[in-house]
């Protein structure tokens, strides 16, 4: 019988794990280029010949996509595309920044936690627990209202509400790994703490952070122009995705596409990082390939 | 009897600190920034009177004081005054309360409808072409924004189709037809959304009882499969949804801050970010300490449900 129940789960999780779970190869691709071609354009945004996202044309106010502007003008006449591929950098830049801080962040709080346990370990994940539980959009929010609505303050913002799940996952990698073999015998050989951690204990779950931060641009992309859908992100002239659609608001009848192109560069983005951190974690860390 | 015993301990050890250290940090941070909302407020009062105005509102004691004073008030209900309206905070709240409660309620059932159903359907056609476009479905759901899904279907439904209202409120007590129309797309931005991500997550709950060596045992001794998937399999998942339910929760309220500025719809979200633009404190303040109470009730209730379904729970 448990012969057959073990047979029956092998089956399932061959079924589950090579097609349930895993995009197949070509949508990999697909997400790979779709988000080289979004941060190539937001990166060389100003010298690729792009309208000056700024620049005020009283004349072609309005106008919907044509050959000039493929993305039509706003209220004042401006190039949606530019203001969507300058937006992006905006949203870009805030999104990785905030995800690298608190992947180093939480990668150090957790590796001091899980490596050194006790009353620092019991503290500090109390403390990760809440504010894991916190609605974080709520957290954000208070704090970029408090600290001022600028950049710096939402990438800080939402760097914060994300440090505690690094820290919680590297916390939970760090105290298994330190129970493995290669741990203690390195200690016999009387490696100290600091070289235990940085060359035995911190390689082994960088694979682990590699995949969780790329999935977690997505998240960081989301809440940035959700904050700056709120009127809490860049501040105007400079614009970002959310922001694009905030102002669109007023012209949805007879403009949808003020809303539409940087909806969907929120949406293709969002969805390109969520497949390729998938895919990351298939390549870098076999172990994490489930049944889900 | 070690529920009750269980119960007080998570009360105690989970909640309270949360509680605590929340209304710290929401009374303490917006104090430390510079400039305080009687200077934001009063660009025409002259030194004294701005004085006499801080006085007013206890603004010129020490921090400490201030949290102590202003906690044993909340304790008594009393919430403060909103410094933009002069009324009582208690008072702003009730009048926005209805309508949140109205969309965050219809958000939620609408998203278990879907969710919980498409979740169990997916896992017991696990690799069809039903589970397949579901998942895809699925992935997209949860890579919308709330304010990107809604301008979509105020779109879609006011503007291309103009069947529905692209926002504002009428009370579903007062005029419930109308109330529903006026509810029902803003509920379904949140209610698609947590389907994504409930769903997902009964998916993965149900696969793994359905792995089971009891379901196997089942369906070799020839049980109907109706009675395999809604006697064995959905009896022993329902503990893990009920709490997946419980914690989309924290979803819903910051889902409900932004769908009800989309949808230019009075609640406590939109009394949030207005009170954040115009530094009201008792305003944030509260509303942020009774976000934070309702997600911990919340978080108790299904620690609750969770003991009565699941005996194993309460042991510790």
């Amino acid at each position: 019988m448990a012969a057959t129940g073990e047979a029956n789960v092998a089956a399932m999780r061959r079924r589950g794990g090579a097609t349930a779970t895993r995009p197949s190869v070509w949508v990999l691709w697909l997400s790979c280029a779709v988000l080289a071609a979004v941060s190539l354009l937001a990166l060389t945004a100003p010298w690729i010949g792009l309208h000056d996202p700024n620049h005020m044309d009283a004349a072609a106010r309005l106008q919907p996509p044509s050959a000039a502007h493929i993305f039509g003008t706003d209220q004042f006449g401006r190039d949606v595309f530019a203001r969507v591929i300058y937006g992006g950098r905006v949203t870009l830049e805030v999104a990785f920044t905030a995800v690298l801080t608190a992947v180093v962040a939480g990668a150090l709080l957790g590796l001091v936690a899980g490596y050194y346990g006790g009353w620092i370990d019991a503290l500090a994940t109390r403390i990760m627990d809440v504010m894991i539980a916190f609605p974080s959009l709520l957290l954000a929010l208070f704090l970029v209202a408090v600290l001022g609505p600028d950049l710096k303050n939402l990438i800080l913002a939402i760097s914060l509400t994300r440090v505690p799940y690094f820290a919680r996952l590297t916390r939970a990698e760090v105290a298994s790994l330190t129970q493995r073999p290669f741990i203690s015998a390195g200690r016999t050989m009387g490696a100290s703490d600091l070289r235990l951690v940085l060359r035995h204990v911190l390689p082994n779950t960088v694979p682990l952070l590699i995949v969780f931060g790329t999935t977690d641009i997505a998240t960081a992309i989301i809440a940035e122009s959700s904050l700056s859908y709120l009127g809490l992100g860049a501040q105007p002239p400079a614009t970002s995705w959310g922001r694009m659609l905030t102002e669109a608001r007023g012209f949805l009848g007879q403009a949808i596409w003020l809303a539409v192109f940087p909806g969907l560069f929120i949406m293709i983005t969002v969805i390109g990082f969520n497949l390729f951190g998938d895919g990351l974690r298939d390549v870098l860390d076999p172990r994490l390939k489930s049944g889900r | 009897m070690g529920f009750l015993s269980y119960l007080l301990r998570r009360l105690l050890i989970h909640f309270l600190p949360v509680l605590v250290l929340m209304s710290m940090l929401v009374f303490g941070v917006i104090r430390l920034v510079p400039g305080d909302a009687v200077d934001l407020l009063a660009a025409r009062m002259t030194e004294d009177q701005r004085q006499i105005t801080r006085e007013v509102y206890g603004l010129d004691q020490p921090i400490p004081v201030q949290y102590v004073k202003w906690l044993g008030q909340v304790l008594q209900g009393n919430l403060g005054t909103s410094l933009r309206s002069g009324k009582p905070v208690t008072e702003e709240i009730a009048a926005v309360m209805a309508p949140t409660l109205e969309l965050g309620l219809m958000g939620a059932m609408i998203g278990i409808l879907l969710g919980v159903p498409i979740g169990i359907v997916s896992a017991v056609r696990l690799d069809s072409a039903l589970d397949r476009s579901l998942r895809v479905g699925i992935y997209i759901s949860i890579s919308l924004p709330e304010f990107w899904l809604g301008t979509l279907l105020i779109i879609a439904f006011s503007i291309v189709f103009p069947v529905l209202p692209a926002g504002g409120y009428v009370s579903i007590a007062a005029d419930p037809v109308e109330g529903l129309r006026h509810a029902l797309l803003p509920a379904t931005v949140l209610g698609v959304i947590m389907a994504g991500f409930l769903s997902r997550l009964v998916r993965s709950t149900m696969l793994e009882v359905l792995r089971q060596d009891y379901i196997v045992v089942s369906r070799a001794k020839g049980l109907p499969k109706r009675v395999i998937l809604f006697r064995h399999a959905l009896m022993n998942a329902a503990g893990p949804i009920v709490t997946l339910i419980g914690l989309q929760l924290a979803f819903l309220i910051s889902g409900a801050i932004v769908v009800e500025e989309v949808f230019v719809r009075p609640g406590l979200g939109r009394l949030l970010v207005r009170a954040i633009f115009q530094r009201d404190y008792a305003v944030v303040q509260s509303i942020t300490l009774l976000f934070t109470v309702v997600f911990i009730m919340a978080n108790m209730g299904v620690d609750v449900l969770r003991g009565l379904i699941d005996p194993r729970v309460r042991g510790d």
